[in-house]
This record gives C-alpha cells, sequence and structure tokens, in this order.
C-alpha cells in the first residue's frame, strides 16, 4: 500500500494539477530534503490507544498515511507563512454569572 | 400541465393546491422509487414509510393553511443528518444503532415547511474523513450513479446524488467539507448548492470538520435549490456559527462579470469535457455575460484543508477510533487512516489555520470577477467496482480556495461524457450564493442539460 497516496499527499499534488499552481515553490513529500522514516513503534504506539490491534493491512496503511503527513510537514515549511501571523481561530469571550 | 417523478418543485406544488394529486400519493410514489430504483443503485440507507406516509396525510389535511412551496414535497436528507427516532448511521457500519432523539435544524425547518422526509440517503461513512480509497466505503456498499450503474454516484453524499437523479425524491440535503456536494451533483447530473460555511445550521449534522462543513440542497435545477436553501438558510442560536447576515438570492442589476480559471483539458485527456465548457461559455457570453482570466494566489490551500480535515476529524471522532467498532469501517484505509489523524499536531493544525488567514488574500480575485466558471471534475464518476488509486486519473477539479474560505457554489450539468454527465459550477465569493443562483439559472433558462434524464427510469 506504500504506493498509495495520502490526502495530503493528493491534495498537494491535485491543487498543482487544478489550480495550475506552480508547485517548484511549495514541495511536494517526494521533494523532501530528508527521508523520513516511521517505525514500527510509532505505529505501535498510536495502535496502543486504540481498543483493539489493527490488521496488518490497516496498520501497513497507517505507517505509510504517518509516513505521508510527516513528509507533509517538511512540504508545508517550504511555504513561509508571514511572522507572527494568526490563525483563524477567535476565542469569543461571553459573560458568566447572573448580573 | 404534465406531472412525473422528475417535475420540479414549483409544479409539485401547484398540482398540489389544485388537488391534481395529494401528498400522500406523491409519497407513495416516491417511496415506490426509493424500493426499486433507489435500492438497486445502493441509494437509500433507511426509508422511513410509516412517518412519511403520516407526515404527508398530515400535510395534505392543513394543504389550505400551507405557506411554503415545498408544503406536501417529499424529499430525502443524507444519512449524516439527525432525524428524530430513526437511525442515523452516518454511513458506518460502526454506528448501526445509532437512534437521536431531534431532527437536524435543516430537517426541523423544512419539516416545519409542510415538506415530507422520506428517506434517509447512502452516504460514505463518516463522509470519508479517514480518507477513503473505494466507492463501497459504504456501510450500504458502493452507490451508483443515476446514469451508469457501472459508474460510481460520487462521494459523500453520495445517495442524495443518485436518489434525487432518480427521482426517487424530489429533493435532497447533501453536505460538503471539501467536495461532497459538488461531486455527486456532477457525477450525477444534478444542480446542487453548497452554501457559504454558516448560511445553513449544522446542528444536529454529523460533524467532521466544525471549520469547514456545509449543509446544502441537491436538486434537479437551480431554481429548486434556491427554493430549499431559503427554507433552511439563516442564524440558529444552536449552532453558533451561523451567519446573521439575512440571504437574498433573487437580486436584478448588472450581469456579473464571468472569471475563468487556466484549465488544463489537454494534458488531462479531456476532449468531452473542453466542448462542453466551451460550449456553456458560448452560452453565457450570448447572454451577455462578459468573461476575464483570473488566477488564484499560490497558496497550499488543500494541503492546509488535509491537515484541518485530519485534526478536526480525528477529534470529533475520537471516542469511535478509540473505541470497540472503530475496525467495522467498510474501508480499512479509513481505519488507517483515522488512526494516523490521531498524530496529527497541534502545530500541523495551527499551520493550517494560519494559513487561512493567509489564504484571504485570493479574495482579491473578486477585483477582477464576480464569479468563476470551472468545471467540477474534467471526467464523469469512475468505475464503482475498482478502488481510486487506480481509477482517479486527469480528473482535475477545482483545488483552491473555494472550500477553505467558505465560499459558495452551484454546480449543474453542462454536457457528457461517455453517456455520463460533465459537471460545471460557479463559484462566488462568500456570502454571494445570489451570484452563483443568478448565473446558473440563466444558464438552465437558456440550455436543457439540466432537463436530461437517465435511460429507463
Amino acid at each position: 500500500m506504500d504506493d498509495k497516496l495520502s490526502r495530503r499527499q493528493f491534495a498537494s499534488r491535485a491543487a498543482a494539477a487544478a489550480a495550475g499552481l506552480a508547485l517548484g515553490k511549495i514541495a511536494t513529500p517526494q521533494d523532501a530534503a530528508k527521508p523520513v522514516v516511521v517505525s514500527d513503534q510509532d505505529a505501535a504506539t498510536i495502535e496502543a490507544g486504540l481498543s483493539a490491534p489493527l490488521s496488518d493491512e490497516a496498520k501497513s496503511i497507517l505507517k505509510s498515511t504517518l509516513k505521508a503527513n510527516r513528509e507533509g510537514v517538511e512540504a508545508r515549511m517550504k511555504f513561509k507563512l508571514p511572522e507572527n501571523s494568526e490563525p483563524c481561530t477567535v476565542y469569543m469571550p461571553t459573560s458568566g454569572g447572573k448580573k | 400541465m404534465s406531472l412525473s417523478p422528475f417535475s420540479s418543485i414549483r409544479d409539485l406544488a401547484s398540482a398540489l393546491r389544485k388537488k391534481q394529486v395529494s401528498s400522500v400519493e406523491l409519497t407513495q410514489m416516491y417511496l415506490g422509487r426509493c424500493k426499486s430504483l433507489g435500492a438497486e443503485h445502493k441509494a437509500i440507507a433507511e426509508l422511513m414509510e410509516s412517518s412519511a406516509l403520516s407526515a404527508a396525510k398530515e400535510a395534505d389535511n392543513r394543504l389550505a393553511s400551507a405557506k411554503s412551496v415545498l408544503h406536501g414535497i417529499p424529499y430525502g436528507v443524507k444519512d449524516l443528518l439527525a432525524s428524530k427516532g430513526v437511525p442515523t448511521r452516518w454511513g458506518s457500519p460502526g454506528h448501526d444503532d445509532q437512534v437521536f432523539d431531534f431532527d437536524a435544524e435543516p430537517v426541523a425547518r423544512l419539516n416545519s415547511a409542510g415538506s415530507v422526509l422520506i428517506a434517509k440517503l447512502a452516504m460514505i461513512e463518516l463522509a470519508g474523513g479517514g480518507n477513503y480509497n473505494v466507492p463501497w466505503a459504504s456501510a450500504t456498499g458502493a452507490c451508483t450513479s443515476a446514469w451508469d450503474k457501472g459508474r460510481w454516484a460520487g462521494g459523500s453524499s453520495s445517495g442524495s446524488g443518485a436518489a434525487t437523479a432518480l427521482a426517487c425524491v424530489a429533493y435532497s440535503l447533501g453536505s460538503e467539507t471539501s467536495g461532497s456536494i459538488t461531486c455527486p451533483s456532477a457525477f450525477n447530473g444534478l444542480t446542487g448548492f453548497r452554501p457559504t460555511y454558516g448560511r445553513v445550521s449544522r446542528f444536529g449534522a454529523m460533524a467532521l470538520c466544525w471549520t469547514l462543513d456545509k449543509v446544502g440542497p441537491m436538486a434537479r435545477s437551480a431554481e429548486d435549490c434556491a427554493i430549499v436553501l431559503e427554507c433552511i438558510a439563516g442564524r440558529d442560536p444552536k449552532d453558533p456559527s451561523t451567519l446573521g447576515e439575512h440571504m437574498k438570492l433573487r437580486r436584478k442589476g448588472p450581469r456579473p462579470k464571468i472569471g475563468l480559471l487556466k484549465e488544463r483539458f489537454a494534458e488531462n485527456k479531456a476532449p468531452e469535457c473542453e466542448k462542453a465548457y466551451n460550449d456553456a461559455l458560448a452560452v453565457f457570453r450570448k447572454l451577455g455575460y462578459e468573461t476575464v482570466e483570473v488566477a488564484y494566489p499560490e497558496i497550499p490551500y488543500m494541503l492546509a484543508v488535509g491537515i484541518i480535515v485530519d485534526a478536526e476529524g480525528a477529534s470529533a471522532h475520537e471516542h469511535f477510533i478509540r473505541g470497540d467498532r472503530f475496525q467495522k469501517l467498510a474501508d480499512v484505509n479509513q481505519v488507517g487512516g483515522f488512526a494516523a489523524a490521531l498524530d496529527t499536531k497541534a502545530v500541523d493544525y495551527l499551520w493550517a489555520m494560519r494559513l487561512r488567514t493567509e489564504a484571504l488574500k485570493a479574495n482579491a480575485v473578486w477585483d477582477k470577477c464576480d464569479c468563476i466558471f470551472t468545471p467540477v471534475f474534467y471526467h464523469p464518476g469512475p468505475p464503482a467496482d475498482q478502488s481510486f488509486e487506480k481509477t482517479w486519473v486527469n480528473m482535475g477539479g477545482d483545488y483552491g480556495p473555494a472550500n477553505l474560505l467558505g465560499w459558495p457554489s452551484m454546480c449543474f450539468p453542462m454536457g457528457f461524457e461517455a453517456g455520463s454527465p460533465l459537471g460545471g459550477q460557479i463559484i462566488a465569493p462568500a456570502m454571494r450564493e445570489d451570484v452563483c443562483f443568478r448565473v446558473a439559472n440563466d444558464f438552465q433558462r437558456a440550455t436543457d442539460w439540466h432537463l436530461k434524464r437517465p435511460n429507463g427510469v
């Protein structure tokens, strides 16, 4: 299953194909400088938080998806966000109490 | 006027008012089609025969005092929307006994208008949030296109697409996080209306992504979609994300200017779609619409969408993912994908949400045009019996900022490839559903693509 595209990989490629983006500026996981290694232990740690062991196939998909997602971290770091920019999450304070 | 299962909402309503047909008769007709055509295409998650007939009888009794054109009209909803006392399984084999004791707000509004809910419609399990890779990633199996049982109906609002195109219902509701209304609408030759984020209450809808999910109508014309959206839109105190702005769909004024993205028909081997697109453009120009070439800023929008889906989806379904029913999911890719999503880091998510702020620069595109016309996909739905890694090839599609920024879109049929429909879409700025509706409605007044029906139904 290692040849499967994760959503993040797919999204990067699809964005390039559909929107005509120049992905040279936005590295795809394949362009990552350092190979990302996902160990059996990484997958086992997640599996330990589930109620039952995963099937071999699911475990294989978990590992390949983890690898792709971690490669995606390197890919996203190639896109520089403005320093100090804010996420589009806003906390709306609400008054409490009876008055 | 001759009535058919494919009649418009206004024609059905008119026939009801004139007592040419009763709501009970309409409901029986559509229930029958759900049992035959709907079942053949695996489009139905739960038929609500008993409650639907009761509601239809009530609608007939109250016809004289009806205030809505939707009064007495049978409809279906994606099985992601709660409906009181009826199983709402979210398409998931792991939620087969889930029943809510309340209606989702869009369902409640339609029911209050007198519309008659007759079926919960099939969907991809958990709206595909775990990165599904097969058309049969659903408790009900692979839902097939109304036009070709060998092709997938699209997802994740699969049943809403197929059932509405097969006239098993007069109209339906779907939902979209990233493509789940537009995709099945295109693959089934429907008109689908993805509203602005926050336009329709998500109360009682399964959450995949709180900051991306939208509920919207899927119907057989722009006018039908508009009627339904006008009923379900509006502020809801139970969903703090709903917008306070009043939606006014039917505006007049100068024709909107249509923006055109750089399309890649040749490299995606899509001559049929290219012809359909150019023919549609010719129609728009004949109607007096001006066009202008536009481009989005180069920002990795879809990378952010993927991270947001992972983070919010894993959180929304964490209890299920860590529970003992998780591995009942129909697609093992969803099991591996949701498990991996638990590993999403806070810094990943916040990067995606910061990118979303940066992506607001894409609003500059509206300095040049009032809406964008682009194909939904370059080809019809892929085969229903193969995984997407083999079949999702040269599909293209709009992977710009529209979903990330909550922009509305109306998609509509504009041609065919190998006997299956191709869809185009009009994307507009946030809160400008009126532009989507006006342009798509003008197109449908000048063409008859939306009036084409699958053979033999």
